[in-house]
Formats: C-alpha cells, structure tokens, sequence
C-alpha cells in the first residue's frame, strides 16, 4: 500500500523531526532536563540570562521550550528569532509587544552587535522586562543555561526520533553515530545532517 | 512623454526597456570611465612633472621618481582607459543592431517565428517562465538564460582586483615616498606585503577568468518550445564558441533538489543532482574559426519526470546542461534551466458521487 | 468505519500534556490513498477518546508540505473551521468531507527534498489545548529519486 511506502521513506532525521520544536532538550548526558528549575534559576540571576554554546547544541531548542514553559505560566512571551544585523531595529520594535514583567526571547544575540544589545538592554530595564537569549559563548548577560554536545547526548536525541524501533539497529547503527561524533564534533546539526545522508545511503543499499 | 529609463530592472539578464536607450546609457558608462581615466591620469602626470624656475618653457620630471613607480601610478588610470575603451567600441559596434542582425551577420538564418504568449498559470508549486521565455532564439523558439553568467563573474574578479590594487598603489606610494624621504615606516610595509600578495592574486584570478572565457567561448542553448511537458519531446539547438579544439562536449538533462535551512545565524543550502539524462556527446570538436560549433538534437523529458517545484526553502528544477572538455583547459559546466510542468490534471467524479460510494 | 480501512495517522502530542488525548480515525475514499492531480479526495474521520470533553473548534486542511533537509515549507490548499456551537456539532464527533486536488505539486520522494501531502485535522478543547492529526495520501505517480 503506498501508506507502507510512504512509511518506509520517511527519514527520520529530516528537519521537521529534529527542528527546535520537535526534540526535548537534554543535557550532555542526555538526561531529560527540568526545565521549570531553569526557569526558577532566571528569576534567581535576576530575570534576564543567556543559554551559550557552540553551533549546533542545542540552543535554540532549549530557547523554545523555556519559552513555552513560561508562557503556560501565564507570564507573557515575546519570541524573536534574528536572521541578521539588519533584523536589530525589529528586535526592539518586538520588544516593545511585550508588557512589563513580560519576556524576550531573542535567538542569535551576537547579532545585534554592541551596540544593538546595548540598546536592547536598556530598552528591557525600562519596559521591566527580561531577556532570555542564546549566543555562542559568554555575554554580558548572565549564563543561565551551558549547552555542549556529545555522542550521549547525540545518542538520547536520536532514540527520540519517529520509528527509532523500526530502523536503529539496521538502517542505522550506532557505529554511524560514532562516525557522525567524530565528524562534526559538537555540533549536532550537523551529526544530523550526516545521519540524514546515512540513512538514505542505506535505504538505497549503498555499502557502508 | 515617457522618459528613457536608463537603469530598468533586468529580466533575468535580459534588457526589458528600448535598446536604443540602453545602448545609450551603456556608452555613457563606458565614457565615463575613459574620462576618468584620462583625469587620473592627467592629475598624476601633472602632479609629477613640473617647470624648471630658469627655462619656463622647459617642463621637467620631478626627481625621485623611478621607473616603477610610474608603472605602479599610472596602473589605475590605464586599467581605467582599458576597460571604458573596450566597452566603447563594443556599444557602437553593435549600436542599433537587433539579436537577428548580428546572428544574420554571422550568417545563421532565422526559421522559427518569435515566442507566443506563456501558459496560463494554475500550477501552484511550479516556478515562473517569464525569465526563461523572455529571449527568442535565433533558430529555435527560446533562447534560453545561462544559470549562472560568468560575465559577472568575471566583473566581479576585476572590479575586485582593480579596487584592491587601488588601495596597494596608495600605500606603495606612501611607503615610496617614505623611503626617498629617508624614512622607514614598518607598519605601514608590513601592511602592504599582504595587501600585494591579494592584489597579486586577483590580477592572476582575474586573467585567468579572461583568459578561459576568450579561449572557450560563449555557450548557446535555444529550444523549441517551453515549458516542457513530461513524455514529449524537444529540439533543442547547441552553440560553443571558442578558438580551440574540445576534446568532448556533453549535453543533457539533469534533475537537481536544493533545500536551504537556517538556524540562528547559520544558513546552510545543498543542492544534489539526483538524475541525468544524457542526450548527446560529441568528440573532437573543433569550432569554426570566428564562428562556433552548432549542433541540434531532439531531448525527450522522461515520461515520470518530477514536474518543476519552488518554495521558500526547497526547490526541485530541471536544466539542460553542457559539459565541454577543452583541449588543455580544465573542463566546465554550463547549465540553463527548464520548467517542466507536471502532467495534465484528470477529473474523475464529482464529490456527490465519491462519498456515495465511500458510504 | 471498516477498521481495516481506517488509519491512525501521526498524531502530534505537546510534551506537556499531562490528560488523555483524543484519537482520530480518518478513512480515504482509495485505499491506496493515490490520487492524481485534479481528482476529488473524499474523507471520512471519527474522533474518539474526547472522554466528555466538549471540543471548542475543529480545523479541517489539505495542504502539501515539503520534508527533507530543508527548512519545512507548506501550501495549504484547502481550509475550514468550525467554531460555532450549531456547526461543531455536526463536524464532531465525526464527519465527511471531500477536497479537489490542483494539479500540482504533485507527491515526491526525493533525497534531500520531499513533498507531502496530507489531511490535517486540528482539535480545540475549552481548556485550551489542541491536538493535531496528519493523515499523509499521495498525489500523481512520480517514482522516487535513488540517491545517484
């Protein structure tokens, strides 16, 4: 039946299953992580913190979720995802949305320079808002959160996927895993993208 | 009155505006860079000579000016008269002229009428034909648009090495003059080591790009109607220019994926080529002396071929492609893309009836 | 429903949800679930397990999606919702409905870029969490791609 078909074409490390949204964030272990003791650490540092790390780890992940998790607690959210310098004048034209005691969630905080993050920190103190964002190392804004990846982690994510039954241990194997470690480090994004080609190479039957 | 647009967006690469007036604004350009060249020039010539305070009418060289630094100063208004010249004599050469006269010129004759109008649209998904149908060809119905023009490639290597280079004789000057003047500024030589390594660089990229596309030649492809239908088949009309002999020439249908992602401030694209179609090889072709190799033959879309897609993100496109391997020249890749339409639509039952029979 | 027919599509549950999320049986008229462009789909879905609770609004879609290692896009070719009291009650807790196809784009099985298409059903409850259910058919009959 072309259901089955489908079924079976389905690869499980496409973008619309590892996107941000999709995986629970994990730590370097790949233990589950408490997220409402992460949001409880925000308000602890002061309301406003960074989630480092290099390419890849798992930040922008974790951004969503806090988010979402401080939304259902009936605190108001703005998200900003920035693409470029040029995204800077809409990142404080957002932030403007958010009512005081609310929270911006900025993705890629490097990008708004040194003098855009200074604008938008003043901005948030005088709106009385906080700030929750991601960069790939330390900031002038608190650490709240260090993101860092490993074959652990690469391994817990991967077992979240759709079908994970169906195909690990055969289509993949958990020496493609070491390789995809080896090959791009931390950088998970990127073990997935080689676990993508991986699988479709073995579907194809192309010899490892 | 309409004003002549001198600066109308391109079709593709295509002129959409009079020619006349194009051509007019192109020579403009062109003489203004000869222009400038000539103040440039005449700026740092008179700057450098001077009269001798006894003999008015005797005009003398500054001293302390060697031979290479003459070289070095007169590059930018010389580089300057050289490309302006160049496109000066190309505008009024083909001033007035159509694409049919200068291809009547060559003694190619034209057998196909103009385009007719472009398929009514209702194919969500599909990309637009207006820039691959907006340039008829001058046997075939379409003359289709090269994917990436290296002209512009080309243009970009030399403005890059013509600005870069600008910025190395402003700073060879200072340290020239630092060092008649008995002085040793090492920053600033140290500066301009590397700076002279790039310039280098882009000087020999930039001729070599010359070099390779004067000695290859342009690549023409016309095709006998478009878009393109699955199943159905296609003359489609090949012109490689180039002075010398081509070990090989290949053309063929090729079926590329290309899916961009972006994450924060990473944009990450790949394109992979997931079927080839080969349709022809020639070997041992050599073009005629101030004219090109042509050859046509008939290219049939597959009858399961994946129609044409384009959204924000992925795309899945067709093109015809020619691979030539030039006799003691790397071999390139020339590709112009297709739109090939998905096969016609069926209506079977209507809706009453499809859910009677699914009760 | 013919059990055998009915298909439990991808059923996608926030990670929060702690109650009980309803289940959505959804029939196509071809078993194959193969259509071709311009032919009618017609649709017959039962929603189970709603255990009482009284939905707030159903969202009924066609739309094709693309999957791969770019980013997701979609093209939503038919929409409906339902949200008044008088209209819910007769697209819950079952219904049926019968979409015509565009002629494209048409289903792929690419490498790196797929296209999909599918029903969607979207679920509101009062209490103001949602439940989404995709049910994926094919249209046209491209053969997929092989990895070159």
């Amino acid at each position: 039946m072309l259901f089955d078909h489908f079924q079976l074409r389905r690869n499980p490390f496409a973008t619309r299953y590892v996107a941000s949204a999709r995986l629970a964030p994990r730590d370097s272990r790949g233990r589950v992580l408490d997220l409402p003791a992460i949001v409880d650490r925000l308000g602890a540092i002061g309301g406003s913190g960074a989630i480092e790390g290099p390419h890849g780890t798992g930040k922008s992940t974790l951004l969503f979720h806090l988010s979402e998790v401080i939304a259902a607690e009936s605190r108001p959210v703005v998200r900003i995802r920035m693409r470029s310098q040029g995204d800077a004048l809409g990142v404080l034209l957002a932030m403007r949305q958010a009512p005081r005691g609310g929270l911006a969630c900025i993705d890629s905080w490097e990008l708004l320079g040194t003098v855009g993050r200074s604008m938008v920190r003043c901005m948030a103190r005088g709106l009385g808002i906080g700030l929750m964002v991601t960069s790939h190392g330390p900031t002038d804004l608190p650490t709240l959160v260090s993101c860092r990846g490993s074959r652990a982690l690469l391994e817990s994510l991967v077992g979240q996927l759709p079908g994970h039954a169906e195909w690990f241990g055969t289509t993949i194997i958990p020496a493609d895993l070491d390789a995809a470690i080896v090959e791009a480090g931390e950088d998970l994004r990127k073990a997935f993208d080689m676990l993508y080609d991986r699988f479709e190479r073995s579907r194809a039957g192309a010899p490892r | 009155m309409r004003f002549p647009r001198f600066f109308t967006k391109k079709r593709g690469h295509r002129r959409t505006d009079s020619h006349a007036w194009g051509s007019f604004a192109e020579g403009l350009f062109y003489a203004l860079l000869v222009g400038a060249g000539v103040v440039f020039g005449l700026l740092l010539v008179t700057g450098a000579v001077s009269y001798a305070p006894a003999d008015p009418d005797s005009v003398v060289l500054q001293r302390g000016y060697e031979w290479w630094m003459w070289l070095l100063t007169l590059l930018i208004p010389v580089a300057l008269l050289a490309f302006g010249g160049s496109g000066l004599v190309r505008v009024v050469r083909t001033w007035g002229k159509s694409q049919e006269h200068r291809a009547a010129a060559s003694r190619t004759v034209i057998l196909e009428g103009l385009a007719g109008p472009s398929p009514v649209a209702g194919h969500p998904g599909v990309p637009s034909c207006d820039n691959l149908e907006n340039s008829p060809g001058i046997v075939l119905r379409y003359r289709l648009p090269i994917e990436s023009p290296e002209n512009w490639t080309l243009v970009g290597f030399g403005l890059f090495a013509l600005l870069w280079n600008a910025v190395v004789v402003v700073l060879a000057v200072g340290v020239g003059a630092d060092l008649i003047g008995g002085t040793t500024d090492w920053l600033l030589i140290g500066l301009l080591v590397p700076f002279v390594a790039v310039g280098v660089g882009g000087v020999v990229l930039f001729v070599r790009a010359t070099v390779l596309s004067t000695s290859v030649g342009p690549t023409h492809v016309e095709i006998s109607d478009h878009p393109l239908v699955p199943g159905m088949s296609y003359d489609v009309r090949l012109g490689q220019g180039g002075a010398h002999l081509f070990r090989s020439i290949d053309l063929g249908l090729e079926l590329e994926e290309t899916a961009t992602f972006r994450q924060g401030t990473d944009t990450r694209t790949q394109r992979l080529v997931v079927r080839r179609v080969p349709v022809s090889r020639w070997q041992r072709v050599q073009p005629v002396p101030g004219g090109s190799f042509e050859a046509r033959v008939a290219v049939t879309i597959p009858a399961d071929a994946m129609h044409s897609f384009s959204s924000e993100n992925n795309a899945v496109q067709w093109r015809i492609v020619v691979r030539a391997l030039p006799d003691r020249w790397p071999e390139f890749t020339r590709a112009f893309p297709v739109v090939v339409l998905p096969v016609k639509a069926v209506v079977t039952t209507s809706p009453s009836e499809a859910v009677e029979a699914l009760e | 429903m013919n059990a055998a027919d009915a298909q439990h599509g991808d059923d996608h549950i926030p990670a929060r949800t702690a109650q009980p999320f309803p289940r959505i049986e959804l029939r196509f008229g071809h078993p194959g679930r193969g259509y071709d462009p311009g032919e009618w789909v017609t649709v017959e879905y039962c929603i189970e397990g709603l255990n009482g609770e009284r939905p707030r609004a159903l969202e009924r879609s066609a739309l094709w999606y693309t999957e791969g290692k770019g980013e997701e896009d979609i093209g939503v070719h038919s929409f409906e919702r339902f949200a008044t009291a008088e209209t819910i009650d007769r697209v819950v807790p079952d219904g049926t409905f019968a979409i015509q196809l565009p002629t494209s784009p048409l289903s792929y099985e690419g490498v790196i870029v797929k296209i999909r298409w599918c029903i969607r059903l979207r679920v509101f409850f009062e209490s103001g969490r949602d439940h989404v259910s995709e049910h994926v058919f094919s249209v046209g009959r491209v053969p997929p791609s092989i990895l070159p």
